[in-house]
């Protein structure tokens, strides 16, 4: 069994988690990014039911919704290649998918995953907005692009905040699963060196604690936002 | 293409579904115990007794900041050294024990917050009304504030146990032999068949598995949901 | 008999009662009026404990209770003597009208399910609802709610009903029918404590009014007396206020 922790092994090898920090950071940012402009374009199709694309839409979602996320590394990480191989097979390309790096696996497969969820979020929040502010903006005179852009977003997004910060902060945590496309990020550091010290602890205790002050920043950061964007909020009586 | 044959497709859903009751037994023991510790948190965190109070909201935040896999890895790896230092011996554990610990401190922790909110959302005036009419506090709970709260708390219970299933394809990292654990077998042992097949097979049971649980929260919904219009027979 | 002495309560810094005594007698229909901000409805609340009142004594029929020490058995015992009727109605959202009218007697004072049932109705049949016991909370207005709030009150048989502002949630129109079932109620006997605006109902009905300001009373006499010879300076600001073109004889 293991013998006491070793602190010096736990602080020696810290930094090394801490170098891959920037990649969980982008795989969250951009997939959460990428992911809100999916999103939105999908929550469109299903408020306008725009015929076939709001039942593709809606199951979708329900799939990624309904499957973990690790599955759909998987799906991905053996999908692509399967289907390059049909489309080669078919048409008599000759694609490869040896050349693409896990970074675009990863940032794929989580931009589809985000989506899904962000455009629930989205839909939800439009949904919320009384179609009487649109009203309203008409009748002072706005175009539709402008009522929506002055009128609509700020209102959704007031409302959409709390969730999509949820939605980023999961990301974050979802991204400890990135290991499984070979991206090099901080569960896969420490699950390297803890493999080669014999020294679990040590390694996954700085993951945690990597991880638990990034989320922990950044709840307080969409605290702040929340608050400030509700200060136009008028308080109930 | 390597076809995988409609009988091999059969043949492998046989056997990831063979592995489904273990699955099952992961989530309904974390489901369990994360109710009873979730519970408890709850109530720690109404009262607001200030030692407690703090305790409870750090055990949160630690939940709900770290990821579920480096949830399990440091209750799989840490915890057996814990308790040896406390001289109790583990070698004899098993590894689902590992798991559903795990699972449950982390389920306790989403569901404490849903108790709490859908308690809170009851409101105050129910439980002063139930005190009007000389109800103890006991009382009131369980005729009053219990009901109303469940109903209020069940599409957010539904959820985490969705989220819960899916957590579950985490458990194959300490080498748990569940349906996800069944998958990363077959796709080791056939190498060349198409593991994109394997992988979409589990999906589509995971899949089916959240729409059962969807329905089944929809079902009790609508059930529990007396007091609208029409339905009312006596 | 309901009798308060030398009751304490304070909020934080914020002191909202300041020594007050209440006699009430068997019978009597005591209406309380103040600005907001006087303690009227914390008096109320203290009465049955849903506010720990700082000190002081109350006694109701043969129990008495020193408010300091208070042991949850007295509080309890207190419960089952008294009854109120809420402004926001409270009425149990998951219940029907009858099982709400039911649920102290059955839960909190052991009657047996039938029993309840049949007393439940009449009481129901007493506010003009009994064709409405089959219906939700969130089916009936928000006089209806209150109706069945009063009679659920009724079918405790307390003590004494307390009543806090019962119908300053009501839209005007709902507020009679609700003052026409409290004045029944009150002809029949029932010992009743009003927190109330609605001064017509305390000049018609009330056997005395009470006139709180700042956390103590300031005066008390026969609506006559308050209403028409007010003694207090702040009681002629208050009613001149409350009735803006009111004349009173001095």
């Amino acid at each position: 069994m293991s013998s006491m922790f070793s602190w010096d092994f736990a602080i020696g090898h810290f930094p090394e988690l801490l170098k891959v920090v920037p990649v969980t950071l982008l795989i969250a940012v951009v997939s959460m990014l990428l992911g809100l402009v999916f999103g939105l374009l999908i929550a469109l199709c299903r408020i306008y039911r725009v015929p076939v694309l709001n039942k593709l839409a809606a199951l979708y979602v329900s799939f990624i919704r309904g499957t973990p996320m690790l599955v759909q590394l998987y799906v991905f990480l053996y999908g692509v290649p399967a289907l390059l191989e049909a489309l080669n097979n078919k048409w008599g390309w000759n694609l490869s998918s040896d050349n693409i790096s896990p970074l675009i696996f990863a940032l794929t497969a989580y931009t589809i995953n985000s989506a899904a969820y962000q455009s629930e979020v989205v839909r939800a929040a439009l949904n919320a907005i009384d179609m009487s502010q649109m009203e309203a903006a008409y009748s002072v005179g706005m175009t539709t692009t402008q009522s929506i852009i002055r009128i609509i977003l700020p209102q959704a997004l007031v409302v959409a905040l709390p969730n999509l910060a949820n939605i980023f902060i999961g990301l974050i945590k979802a991204t400890s699963l990135a290991f499984a496309v070979k991206v090099i990020d901080i569960m896969a550091v420490a699950k390297i060196v803890s493999a080669e010290g014999y020294r679990f602890m040590e390694m996954y205790l700085g993951a945690a604690i990597i991880y638990w002050v990034i989320c922990f920043a950044l709840e307080r950061l969409f605290a702040v936002m929340e608050k400030k964007l509700r200060r136009y909020e008028s308080k109930m009586v | 293409m390597n076809g995988a044959t409609i009988n091999n497709l059969i043949e492998i859903l046989v056997k990831i579904s063979e592995k489904l009751p273990i699955t099952l037994t992961i989530m309904v023991l974390s489901l369990f115990f994360g109710l009873v510790l979730g519970l408890v948190t709850a109530i720690i965190r109404i009262r607001k007794r200030p030692v407690s109070y703090a305790i409870a909201t750090l055990y949160l935040s630690i939940m709900r900041c770290t990821p579920a896999l480096v949830q399990l890895f440091l209750i799989f790896f840490g915890l057996p050294y814990l308790l040896m230092l406390l001289n109790i011996n583990i070698n004899g554990w098993n590894k689902i024990t590992f798991v559903v610990i795990a699972f449950s401190l982390h389920m306790a922790a989403s569901l404490s917050e849903v108790i709490r909110s859908a308690y809170l959302t009851v409101g105050n005036s129910q439980l002063e009304a139930a005190y009007s009419v000389g109800m103890s506090y006991f009382q009131a709970i369980k005729r009053i504030i219990l009901p109303q709260a469940f109903t209020i708390a069940l599409p957010n219970l539904g959820n985490d146990c969705i989220m819960l299933l899916k957590d579950t394809s985490l458990a194959f990292t300490i080498g748990i032999v569940d349906i996800m654990g069944e998958v990363r077998i077959i796709v080791g042992n056939n190498y060349g068949i198409n593991e994109f097949q394997v992988y979409m097979v589990i999906s589509l049971i995971y899949w089916a598995i959240t729409i059962a649980i969807e329905n089944g929260v929809r079902y009790l919904d609508k059930r529990l949901n007396r007091g609208h219009v029409s339905i009312s027979k006596y | 008999m309901i009798e308060i002495k030398a009751i304490h309560k304070a909020f934080g810094k914020n002191e909202v009662l300041k020594g007050v005594d209440v006699k009430v007698n068997k019978g009597e229909v005591v209406v309380i009026l103040g600005p907001s901000g006087s303690g009227k409805t914390t008096l109320l609340r203290c009465i049955n404990f849903l506010e720990k009142a700082d000190d002081g004594e109350l006694t109701i029929g043969e129990t008495n209770i020193k408010f300091k020490h208070a042991a949850k058995k007295d509080i309890l015992k207190v419960r089952r003597q008294t009854a109120m009727v809420f402004q926001t109605y409270n009425l149990f959202n998951n219940k029907t009208a009858l099982e709400n009218v039911m649920e102290g007697l059955i839960t909190a004072r052991n009657v047996p399910r039938n029993e309840a049932e049949k007393l439940s109705l009449k009481m129901l049949d007493k506010v003009g609802l009994s064709d409405k016991y089959n219906a939700y909370p969130n089916q009936l207005s928000g006089g209806q709610q209150q109706r069945v709030g009063i009679a659920r009150a009724l079918a405790l048989n307390p003590e004494v009903i307390l009543f806090d502002e019962p119908t300053s949630a009501l839209d005007p129109e709902l507020v009679g029918e609700v003052l026409t079932v409290m004045k029944n109620v009150a002809k029949e006997g029932m010992t009743m404590i009003v927190v109330t605006h609605e001064m017509s109902f305390a000049n018609e009905i009330a056997s005395r009014v009470i006139f709180m300001d700042g956390g103590v009373v300031v005066e008390e006499g026969t609506p006559h007396e308050i209403f028409n010879h007010p003694k207090e300076e702040r009681t002629k600001l208050f009613l001149r206020r409350i009735v803006p073109d009111w004349n009173y004889v001095i």
